[in-house]
């Protein structure tokens, strides 16, 4: 069968049809197929039935064209759906199959779909939907490599870095091939996450691209290339040359590099960035390791710029170098060699001196500077508490974040606790003291001294509990609220009677009686839950909410009753079903 | 499928037809509980259920044919749930809650707690009123089984009615159709589609819901993923528009005209059945019930399946979700499907399918009419882990002829109502490549190039051969749809699965 003709009318019926069929009738450059076709009919009589079917559209009028055409196509189209070419002439080559799934898991399309489109998406929700995954192992499922690849160029970048880190590299050799193809030297973080993916997964293979990315990449692409580099002689001529980059990062990440190579070459690089203009950047690259000769010369340098300060008389020269000194300082850190401590010491002795210098960056930056650097040293830190009032009260919170850490309850107490000055004038040191301390002791209320707290894992003294009640101060003595403390019990006996006193506390208070394990907690407890509830607001009743998982077992009967609750609303159903639950799974160990 | 995580549910039932006691055991594991919850939403709610320690009491009957519980919900009393497998095809599941979804979470997160620790449900008495209703259940089969052998009565003065209504929609869809031929397809713009799909709603008024989808198939090529027309589209794009179009519009012609030979038939003679040799019925919108399949005799009984393939995508056309799975019958090795269509409206009502890894054990299979991949239904499953018989039944059922295969499907091809892309078992040698084109060849050398062009539909799979295990791309099953490339005279096949001797290596979803 003569397929070309057949084409060719199929070509010309489709022309017509999308022009429309009213341009059909008298056609000229279908006309011409019908003597071609009417030939091949003698052969095969279907030429002639399409013939005749190109005919009657030709001699068509308006009305009956769209008609004709319809059927002129239907019948093309079943033809030509029977002729459909299928072969692939050729040498057929094996696919190079790499399959390193060994533990290989297809999920179901329920739960394959979503983490698809989590993966090939954007909007909110999808990191959790991606790291619930892979907890769960998910990605060990072909369909997944794909979406996979694609969501090393998330938007979000959060989804590309876990993508990159923890789903990709279980893929081993299989993706390398599509990591290459896919990769620009010339492209962002995306392209970045592929190098560096190429290098971990496969150093030899990525060898020549680490190298061509060097040369000609992105500043993204050069960081990650450096990031790839080893300690052999050819790279560290690299590193070298990427030292000189006139991009920043890129000059840092070779800085980076360079600190962890120790030699005499790399050391001669930074201490000129440290002289030069890089003082930042390696700064930066010498914060986890870095040669001790290094930490030497930053020394020297700080010793020296110190000692000409305070004569500088252009504030802005004295700014700057104020800066540098900084810059200097933070390399003296991680670890702390003996001369660097006795140089910070010398500079805690000579604080009064440095507060006067008041360019931008000014003395006391120096000093905050010095007193942060002291202490990361374990062995600053008795040192800096004795020096806590000859230091400027800026420092003041630093050095009781490592009372908190290195003192006894009780050495605590009596170190800071004549800091708590209530009648302190506001604006003063003594009330900045004050305040601090303070601050301090509200604990798992307040979320930044509540992590020191954790972190320490130390009750405070109750002396500071006896100190706010005896100074009717609710708001602390609720703060530090003690089991079996019958002083605090007493005393929130007599502040229930007076709601007053208890504005805006009643939630701390509720959370001290829970603690304390104060008789009536649970009715104290459901009646502002209660009142909460019929409140418009969800916000009012999350705070209640949430102690209400904290009460015992007594206190089951009234909440299943608010819970059971027609008029309620599902969310604030739900989180009473969430406490009730609590409660039980709590009361029943 | 590991061991450990299935349980065994042994039940006793009195089969209908001999009375003759039966003893099934239903092996019960995640993945039957996953398929067996509405959707993805209510299988994580009754997983979280079940982490939340909800469950207040949680037992077994003496049989074992039924798990029963109380859950905490939000209601002053506990939920009382049961899942009762009296009748192990078609599980009945009842709950306390107002929710509209069956299984509803409760239900589902009381399956998901004996598969996790069957040990932590109590053996006890059926509470009476559970009792009263699983009776109630087994009178309802037998009575809907003795309602189904009666004849249908016919009301005749209606069906005319209705077909008239329905030759008059066919009319409407003729001049819609001419309408279409005669402005051009080039020429179509949003005013236009908006215009044809206005009313096209009247074909649905006219009984006519299959033409009705028909049309908004042809109108949703021109539109973009949200339904909104795309004018804003590349040359490339457009012209394969305009095939995929002009092919849509030789469909809207045979169904008028096939559609109304038969509809003048059915109106001629009203005793006449729903055509069963053509798909032509379906094609109008004849939504086929159980009971009239078995009364044409497309039924067969103890059918086993074996999902190959499974599909859930957004049918702009249709307004609906539409899950397709799939399936092997390993007695007969036909391919079939099945389909769920969840209107937008109602998709939260209805139960999305998901894939299913066990066999289908079908007591009664309803076949709809057709000849490539006919649709299938059932009331009742049962199911049961794969064994190696199975994968070797789909083996023997596979086409290792391609050549005879390709005549066979060019051949279903040629009818402008029948499936364009039907799905096909190929029994390969080797799959390859040939500059650059994946390639799968039968022991003869007889070759078809593999290709995701135009099947949008389902996730592309071509590039994933490369990610298969290495002995599954030598003599191995392929599962692949076919599709013919008007614009390219070209039948081509996408991979959806290979089906080793142990395993199903899903490619799509």
């Amino acid at each position: 069968m003569s397929i070309a003709i057949l084409n060719e009318v199929y070509s010309e019926v489709r022309r017509l049809a999308v022009a429309g069929s009213l341009v059909a009738p008298g056609d000229f450059r279908i006309k011409k197929l019908i003597e071609p076709l009417k030939k091949a009919g003698a052969k095969a009589p279907i030429f002639s039935k399409v013939a005749e079917s190109v005919e009657d559209l030709v001699n068509s009028n308006e009305q009956s064209s769209a008609s004709s055409l319809l059927n002129l196509s239907s019948l093309v189209c079943s033809i030509l759906y029977t002729q459909g070419a299928t072969g692939v002439d050729g040498k057929l080559e094996g696919i190079q199959s790499t399959s390193v799934l060994t533990q290989r898991n297809q999920i179901s399309a329920r739960m394959l779909k979503p983490l698809i489109e989590a993966l090939t998406s954007t909007g909110s929700g999808r990191l959790d939907a991606i790291r619930s995954a892979i907890d769960h192992g998910l990605f060990a499922d072909l369909r997944l490599v794909r979406p996979a690849l694609l969501a090393i160029d998330d938007s979000y970048s959060e989804i590309g870095d876990l993508i990159a880190e923890r789903v990709l590299p279980t893929y081993g050799r299989a993706i390398l091939a599509d990591l290459k193809s896919a990769y620009e030297i010339k492209g962002k973080v995306g392209h970045a996450r592929r190098l560096k993916l190429m290098h971990t997964i496969d150093p030899v293979f990525a060898r020549e691209t680490v190298k061509e990315s060097l040369v000609g990449g992105s500043p993204d692409v050069k960081v990650a290339a450096i990031e790839c580099l080893g300690g052999d002689a050819e790279d560290f001529s690299y590193l070298i040359e990427q030292s000189k980059a006139s991009a920043k990062n890129v000059r840092q990440a070779a800085y980076c590099a360079l600190c962890k190579v120790a030699n005499e070459e790399s050391l001669a690089i930074l201490i000129k960035g440290i002289d030069g203009k890089d003082l930042e950047l390696v700064a930066r690259a010498a914060s986890d390791s870095k040669p001790p000769e290094l930490v030497d010369a930053a020394l020297d340098r700080a010793r020296k710029l110190l000692a000409e300060v305070p004569s500088n008389s252009d504030k802005k020269k004295q700014g700057d170098q104020v800066g540098r000194i900084l810059e200097l300082i933070s390399i003296l850190r991680n670890p702390m060699k003996p001369e660097s401590r006795h140089f910070l010491r010398e500079c805690v002795e000579m604080s009064k001196e440095l507060q006067k210098i008041k360019s931008t960056p000014g003395g006391l930056d120096i000093v905050e500077s010095v007193v942060q650097a002291l202490a990361s040293d374990s062995e600053s830190i008795d040192y800096l508490i004795q020096q806590r009032d000859h230091l400027p009260v800026e420092c003041f919170h630093v050095i009781l974040v490592q009372g908190i850490e290195v003192l006894p309850p009780k050495d605590f107490y009596q170190t800071f606790s004549p800091y708590i000055n209530r009648s302190a004038k506001k604006n003063t040191p003594e009330h900045r003291r004050n305040t601090i301390v303070r601050e301090s002791l509200f604990g798992d209320n307040e979320y930044h001294w509540g992590r020191i707290r954790k972190e320490a894992r130390k009750p405070m003294d109750v002396d500071w509990l006896n100190d706010a009640i005896a100074a009717d101060d609710l708001e602390l003595a609720v703060a530090l609220a003690q089991p079996n403390h019958a002083g605090l019990v007493k005393y929130i006996d007599t502040k229930l009677t007076d709601p007053k006193a208890m504005s805006n506390l009643e939630s701390s208070v509720a959370s001290a009686m829970i603690v304390i394990g104060h008789p009536k907690t649970n009715a104290f407890v459901i009646e502002k839950l209660a009142a909460s509830l019929k409140k418009k607001s969800a916000y009012e009743s999350y705070p209640w909410c949430n102690l209400a998982t904290r009460l015992n077992a007594d206190a089951l009967p009234a909440l299943e009753s608010l819970a059971g609750d027609a008029k309620l609303a599902e969310s604030a159903s739900n989180r009473l079903i969430d406490a009730i639950s609590e409660i039980r799974e709590r009361t029943k160990k | 499928m590991a061991s450990d995580r299935l349980g065994s549910i042994r039940t006793t039932f009195d089969d209908a037809r001999d009375l003759q006691e039966v003893t099934v055991v239903i092996s019960i594991d995640e993945s039957f509980v996953d398929s067996a919850a509405p959707n993805a939403e209510a299988a994580k709610n009754g997983r979280t259920l079940v982490l939340k320690k909800k469950y207040l009491q949680m037992s077994i009957s003496g049989d074992s044919s039924i798990l029963f519980g109380e859950c905490q919900g939000s209601g002053k009393e506990p939920y009382r749930c049961s899942c009762d497998f009296i009748r192990p095809g078609a599980p009945t599941y009842r709950c306390s809650c107002p929710s509209r979804q069956f299984p509803c979470k409760h239900s589902i997160g009381l399956m998901y707690a004996y598969v996790q620790n069957a040990s932590s449900f109590k053996t006890a008495e059926v509470p009476e009123d559970l009792q009263s209703k699983r009776e109630k259940v087994v009178a309802r089969a037998e009575k809907q089984k003795e309602v189904s052998a009666a004849p249908k009565q016919v009301n005749k003065a209606a069906l005319a009615k209705k077909i008239k209504m329905q030759l008059e929609g066919i009319n409407l869809l003729e001049q819609l159709t001419i309408e279409l031929a005669r402005i051009g397809i080039g020429n179509m713009n949003a005013k236009l589609a908006s215009t044809i799909e206005s009313r096209a709603k009247q074909l649905g008024d006219a009984y006519l819901p299959g033409a009705q989808n028909a049309l908004h198939a042809y109108t949703s090529l021109f539109s973009d993923g949200s339904g909104k027309f795309d004018d804003k589209v590349s040359t490339s794009v457009r012209e394969a528009i305009y095939s995929d179009a002009l092919d849509q519009l030789g469909r809207l012609h045979a169904l008028v005209k096939q559609g109304r030979a038969y509809l003048e038939k059915r109106l001629e003679d009203p005793e006449l059945k729903p055509e069963i040799e053509s798909p032509i019925a379906a094609w109008l919108g004849h939504a086929w019930q159980l009971s009239e399949l078995k009364e044409a005799g497309l039924t067969q009984e103890n059918a086993e399946l074996l999902q190959v393939a499974f599909n859930s995508h957004d049918d702009l056309a249709r307004r609906e979700f539409v899950d397709t799975g799939i399936w092997v019958e390993l007695s007969t090795g036909k391919v079939l499907t099945t389909k769920t269509y969840r209107p937008y409206k109602a998709a939260k009502f209805i139960k999305s399918e998901d894939s299913f890894f066990q066999i289908a054990q079908v007591p009664m299979l309803c076949i709809y009419p057709g000849d490539l991949n006919t649709r299938c239904r059932w009331e009742e499953m049962i199911p049961r882990p794969t064994a190696k018989e199975d994968f070797e039944k789909v083996r023997n059922a596979s086409a290792s002829d391609f050549a005879a295969l390709a005549k066979a499907v060019k051949n279903n091809l040629k009818g402008p109502l029948s499936e364009k892309q039907p799905v096909c078992l190929l029994q390969f040698k080797a799959l390859g490549i040939i500059d650059g084109v994946f390639v799968i060849e039968d022991k003869a050398g007889n070759r078809f190039s593999l290709n995701d062009r135009g099947m949008a539909e389902e996730p592309s799979s071509v590039e994933l051969l490369r990610l298969v295990p290495v002995e599954a791309i030598r003599d191995q099953v392929l599962v692949g749809r076919f599709r013919h490339d008007l614009d390219r005279c070209r039948l081509e096949v996408k991979p959806l699965s290979i089906v080793t001797d142990c395993e199903v290596i899903r490619l799509t979803l």
